[in-house]
């Protein structure tokens, strides 16, 4: 069956519960992975918790405490222990406040390639950089996946975008990204699940890979996912998971519902103008409007590489203008 | 890894204020910038307020072309910076997870804790045969899930506490919606075209349900407000534009023979009883959604089938 050749079939189809994989009709997959953030996280391990079960049956389940960090009065600190002895509890890792954003963490040490993650925040799919099927779901949702219950979606139409040449200096991933934004916009995902390939994908490290599917939520997407490949063993290795490694590639004869193609030596630093992710121009036709703030960081753009490559540029000098990182 | 190298002194030494390690000003936590003002973000969402000021401009960019903006004062190509630095990822990072604990390998003997701002979600009771519910609002079309709980500063904290966030349900639409349904054995709301437009929050439909709220009467429903009515137990009830005008807030009406209606063995019948109407309905609902509705919620729902399960 053709809907079995891309990578998003071959998930799908070893997570299969209920249904067929007849595009348009509603499945129930099994859920190998969870993660919440604390904004929603609260009312997921309430659900969880009336549900009556006793530990979590996923794989593996993380609580991320990122969100509501502020704490200006007793209740998000309250809801930090909360959120902590509810995870000692029922068999749930705790990313204690100040580790990190949830979605930056879960892809350098949780996440596993071909494996299906859903998390109570709309930006899940950046595990996808690392070839997991990871989707934004409403919280009833996550704590019912906690809990086996299988998740049901519609079985999405998958995208193909092709990448070919090679990036320009000084153009990164998140140009590929924007470019795509003002290709598609961000209603052109939806119902979609959207497959990168081509050769260029090689240059691409986990980490932009991951840039490039968190904001596929942008899109409207269900999801965004790259091939595991050696790339994504490297990086494994890099962060001592190796043995979490596992290839995934789409066959030669998947086809498509959709395809675009897009070749990297062609882009230029992009910029989405307010108010949508949508609205790129590049930076060239904005060149020379004022600033007054420029904040670096978020889930988008906080890897190692992208932070090392922002203080290599600002040693030695100095700015008067806020940066916040 | 990046302060044991130094880079993290880097920054600071040029001039920049580094914050905890969290989503912070992505989701308008801090670093609100002036009235008026360009904010150039290497974030993923740019909408208007989203960054705690209503009339910034914040413009995405990618980490390059951020540091041009914060060198030069103003959008340029990076190429103004001269030669690319050559960063390469690491062959192995620094590895340290003594910040993320693990489940516990005694998990029976731990307890969950929870202040005073915390309270377990009530139970709900299965839908019963007959609703005899006051109509205490009646709306016109879109009401978004804003109208029915607002999200904001003041509401946000309380997203654990059902009983605290239940007193905000149509604060702004109907002040005093909430003392009023608590003293009602059970509510109705009647509503118009596409009710529960918007954020797909659930407290939208849970909050409503801890006040009494058994059944919300529409000319339609927003698809995802529709299902978290459904997961929480209130009863999305279709209804035509003359029901709908006849319905005025304060009529006393009841619902019966839904047992029967929600198995497709019969119609659900509906009765305005201070106006002598009444009329007959079959239902609209998909073969899960009944289950549903029938246990009283989607918890309920899936309670039951886990039990089922172990047996």
């Amino acid at each position: 069956m053709a809907y079995r050749d891309h990578i998003v079939g071959q998930i799908l189809c070893e997570h299969l519960i209920d249904g067929e994989l007849i595009p348009g009709t509603e499945i129930g997959i099994q859920i190998d992975q969870t993660l919440t953030q604390d904004a929603t996280g609260t009312l997921v391990y309430l659900e969880f918790m009336s549900l009556g079960v006793d530990q979590v049956q996923t794989k593996c389940s993380v609580s991320y405490i990122d969100h509501n960090m502020l704490q200006t009065g007793f209740e998000n600190a309250d809801d930090h222990l909360f959120l902590q002895s509810a995870a000692a509890r029922y068999g749930v890792h705790f990313s204690r406040p100040g580790n990190g954003i949830c979605h930056q963490v879960h892809l350098e040490r949780f996440g596993v390639p071909g494996q299906t993650l859903l998390g109570s925040d709309s930006h899940t799919p950046s595990a996808g950089g690392l070839g997991v099927l990871a989707m934004g779901a409403g919280g009833m949702d996550v704590s019912l996946a906690m809990a086996s219950i299988p998740f049901y979606m519609t079985v999405p139409k998958v995208m193909l975008v092709r990448l070919i040449g090679k990036l320009p200096p000084w153009v990164g991933a998140k140009d590929v990204i924007l470019n795509l934004l003002k290709r598609l916009t961000v209603k052109g995902g939806v119902g979609k699940i959207i497959e990168y390939g081509g050769p260029a994908i090689k240059d691409l490290s986990i980490p932009d890979r991951a840039t490039i599917t968190n904001m596929g939520a942008e899109l409207g997407a269900w999801s965004s996912l790259f091939p595991s490949d050696e790339v994504t063993r490297q990086f494994l290795d890099a962060q001592k998971r190796g043995t979490d490694w596992v290839p995934i590639h789409a066959r030669e004869e998947a086809q498509y519902d959709d395809l675009i193609e897009i070749d990297l030596s062609q882009l230029e630093p992009l910029v989405a103008c307010p108010p949508s992710p949508d609205a790129v121009r590049s930076v060239q036709e904005l060149s020379g409007i004022r600033v007054n703030q420029v904040v670096i960081g978020s889930c988008t753009n906080s890897s190692y590489r992208d932070l090392k490559l922002v203080s290599e540029l600002l040693r030695g000098k100095k700015y008067t203008l806020t940066l916040a990182l | 890894m990046l302060a044991r190298e130094g880079s993290l002194g880097d920054m600071i030494d040029a001039g920049a204020r580094i914050l905890e390690v969290a989503c912070g000003p992505c989701i308008g936590m801090g670093q609100a910038p002036p009235s008026g003002a360009i904010s150039v973000r290497t974030f993923n969402r740019n909408f208007t307020g989203r960054s705690g000021t209503l009339d910034a401009k914040v413009y995405l960019v990618s980490p390059q072309v951020a540091v041009a903006a914060a060198l030069t004062g103003r959008l340029v190509h990076p190429s103004v910076l001269g030669a690319p630095p050559v960063v390469e990822n690491p062959e192995s990072f620094l590895i340290d997870d003594s910040m993320i604990i693990p489940p516990s390998i005694h998990p029976e003997e731990m307890t969950v804790r929870m202040g005073p701002n915390i309270k377990p979600i009530p139970e709900v009771e299965p839908m019963p045969d007959i609703l005899n519910l006051k109509v205490l609002l009646k709306v016109n079309d879109n009401i978004t899930t804003d109208d029915i709980l607002p999200g904001g500063a003041k509401v946000l904290p309380l997203r654990s506490n059902l009983p605290a966030i239940s007193e905000f349900v149509f604060a702004s639409l109907a002040p005093g919606f909430a003392e009023k349904a608590k003293t009602e054995a059970g509510v109705a709301i009647v509503g118009g075209e596409n009710y529960g437009q918007g954020s797909s929050r659930e407290h939208a439909a849970l909050a409503p349900r801890y006040l009494g709220v058994y059944a919300v009467l529409a000319k339609s429903f927003a698809r995802l407000h529709r299902a978290n009515l459904i997961n929480f137990g209130v009863l999305p009830l279709l209804i035509g534009d003359e029901y709908y005008e006849k319905m005025t807030e304060g009529d006393d009406i009841q619902i019966r023979n839904l047992h029967m209606a929600l198995t497709e063995k019969g119609k659900v019948v509906v009765s305005v009883k201070n106006k002598h109407i009444e009329y007959e309905d079959t239902l609209d609902f998909s073969e899960q959604e009944r289950m549903i509705i029938l246990a009283g919620g989607r918890l309920n729902f899936c309670r039951q089938k886990l039990a089922e399960t172990d047996h």
